[in-house]
């Protein structure tokens, strides 16, 4: 598979270099940490990426820039032909409800809201009618098989139930990149099978990438991307 | 509805929602403390303002056809306003006819008041109430809030000083009154221990209001109430109203009577007038305490409802929630919390005003001392919204200076 084509790729990373300054609370100066190293990345549409590594590897970093949620120090991120950096804040913000879901490793659901209204909660943005987002939730909740769970609160789900009402979250706006950190990492092995088996399953028309410790869930992705102290391992 | 505001209502229903959603089992801890503590500041607001519009709608006796009150200065060492029982004036029904000889004077009339007792000769039930003595006028007029029309206009008990003259014995009864001792028009009523009898010419409609509450009052011709309470020795009244359409009188007034004063509606009337002021003074300090300590919890509140909670603003950033709909959000929810603290505090509020109307009650008397007109619900409601606007500041600041990426990976 290429790694430069923009045109028909959903993903495109671009040397990516990410750094920051640690404040130096507790010495004289700061310094410059280097998060990333000049890493490339393509992921096509119906493909399922792992990006593997220890703690520091820089995975969760890569997946923030490709979430538009920090943009890099050097290099480029291309989503479905648009560089993240050339948008202002607000505009990768809206950019990000209409093109890109995130799964975290905590579900990170808001828990004063039911299932479907967590669910529906990136459409209510996108200014999306109320029934139709009652509609599009119920849909999704169904699909991850959550359709008698849809008025619980996440506080009454079990941590399966609550990556699945994520995922369907993530879903809610149809985004073409999915991208998910550590989405079993909570989760005993039975449950995180079954949120993988939705993964995989959600991948046929969109761009998926996955950041795992869990090299059982790294098994079933198409292929994966190892990082080692902000770089790709050779 | 065009999506930019279907986007704006829908950022402020997740607010209202999310606030609901913690009351209802998510966290209603802290969420249930600021809205007591709303409650309780608002619930203040709405007692004191009560108390305000009680005393203002009672702080003197007034009405709206006079203009100007002669009222005995009591610093004052003259050496014609009598000090006996309190500061009185003498040689009123003189002065009276000479004020009257104005013709920028529309209305003029001495105005004794004095406690007396009534019996229901039918039922043997007895009141003390205020009597309020005036020369009736030609023209329709009410005195102290008593419609004094009724009366009779010829007023011949008097007699040129002579108070040998015949009485009419017709009295205006307050509806509290009549209904103390079960009066109705025309019936007649005794004076204490004495065989008088006085005939109710008319049940007021309203009640008098004087000094802290409803006064059970009656309004009979003065030279009458003289001759009852021995104040016709020196013809003497508590003061002189007198009406008119023309401030230059005012200065006219000034100079008729040695030793006395002359006030305006606005101005102080009466042994136990109030100053007009205190009970706006009275509100707008409830206003000031209430609301500081509304927007003092409120803020608190939110702030560490916030501070606990900012992953969720995190994760509203990352599902393309912008830093204005954030905002819009938080606002909604700081006001949410404010309005239904705001709720709770007038139903606060109404249980207290029964209860402060029912202690004045049983301790000096005076019913209803409290007001809670309509329109009090909706200024508490009010306050309560400007409370949570006031509040909103620092919420918002919280929310806009959360780093997302921090949040999301703590």
């Amino acid at each position: 598979m290429s790694e430069s084509s923009a045109r028909t790729q959903s993903v495109v990373c671009t040397d990516v270099t990410q750094r920051y300054d640690d404040d130096g609370v507790f010495s004289s100066g700061g310094r410059t940490v280097t998060a990333l190293d000049k890493v490339s990345l393509a992921v096509d549409s119906g493909e399922v990426v792992g990006i593997a590594g220890p703690s520091g590897s820089g995975k969760s970093t890569l997946l923030h820039l490709l979430a538009g949620l920090a943009t890099p120090t050097d290099g480029t991120v291309t989503i479905r032909g648009t560089d993240l950096a050339t948008l202002s804040r607000r505009k990768r913000t809206a950019f990000r409800r209409s093109n890109i879901g995130m799964v975290f490793q905590r579900f990170h659901l808001l828990p004063a809201l039911t299932a479907r209204e967590n669910v529906a909660l990136p459409l209510v943005q996108a200014g999306v009618a109320r029934d139709r987002r009652r509609n599009r939730a119920d849909e999704l909740l169904d699909a991850v098989g959550l359709a008698d769970r849809r008025d619980h609160r996440p506080g009454s789900l079990s941590g399966g139930e609550q990556q699945r009402v994520a995922l369907a979250r993530a879903l809610a706006a149809d985004p073409a990149v999915v991208i998910a950190d550590e989405p079993t990492g909570e989760l005993d092995r039975e449950t995180g099978e079954r949120v993988l088996d939705l993964l995989t399953e959600i991948s046929d028309d969109r761009a998926v990438v996955i950041a795992s410790h869990d090299t059982h869930a790294l098994d079933r992705t198409d292929r994966v991307v190892r990082l080692l102290d902000g770089a790709r391992e050779s | 509805m065009t999506t930019r505001f279907r986007r704006l209502g829908a950022a402020c229903a997740l607010g209202v929602r999310r606030v609901i959603g913690r009351l209802r089992g998510a966290a209603p801890g802290r969420m249930g403390v600021c809205i007591a503590g709303v409650a309780v500041a608002i619930g203040l607001l709405f007692v004191v303002t009560g108390l305000s519009l009680g005393l203002a709608g009672s702080a003197t006796v007034e009405s709206e056809d006079i203009d100007y009150w002669i009222v005995p200065n009591e610093s004052g060492a003259g050496s014609v306003p009598l000090e006996a029982e309190g500061v009185r004036l003498s040689e009123v029904h003189e002065v009276t006819e000479q004020l009257r000889t104005d013709d920028r004077v529309d209305y003029v009339s001495p105005v004794a008041l004095r406690p007396i007792r009534l019996v229901n000769p039918a039922t043997g039930n007895g009141t003390y109430v205020i009597a309020v003595g005036v020369i009736p006028p030609d023209s329709p007029r009410h005195v102290a809030d008593l419609n004094v029309t009724t009366l009779d206009a010829e007023y011949a008990h008097y007699a040129n000083g002579t108070y040998d003259g015949p009485r009419s014995d017709r009295i205006v009864v307050s509806p509290g009154v009549a209904a103390s001792l079960g009066l109705e028009q025309g019936d007649a009523v005794g004076v204490g221990r004495s065989d008088r009898l006085l005939t109710v010419a008319a049940v007021n409609d309203r009640e008098l209001a004087a000094g802290f509450g409803e006064v059970p009052a009656i309004a009979m011709p003065l030279a009458e109430l003289q001759s009852m309470t021995g104040l016709a020795a020196a013809d003497e009244a508590d003061q002189i109203l007198v009406s008119t359409d023309d401030s230059s009188v005012k200065s006219d007034l000034e100079a008729a009577y040695p030793g006395t004063e002359v006030v305006s509606r606005s101005g102080l009337a009466g042994a136990a007038a109030t100053p007009t002021n205190l009970p706006l003074a009275m509100a707008l300090a409830a206003a000031l305490v209430a609301g500081g300590i509304g927007v003092a919890f409120v803020a608190t509140m939110m702030g560490l409802e916030l501070t606990a909670g900012r992953r969720e603003l995190a994760v509203l950033d990352a599902v393309g929630f912008s830093g204005g709909a954030r905002a819009l959000v938080v606002a909604s929810e700081t006001i949410t919390l404010a309005v239904l603290g705001g709720i709770a505090g007038v139903a606060l509020g109404l249980v207290a005003t029964v209860g402060v109307n029912a202690g004045v009650a049983s301790a000096i008397g005076i019913a209803s001392l409290a007001e809670t007109p309509p329109w009090l619900a909706a200024y508490a409601l009010g306050a309560a919204v400007v409370v949570g606007v006031c509040a909103a500041p620092y919420p918002l600041y919280l929310a806009a200076t959360t780093d997302t990426l921090e949040e999301l990976t703590r």
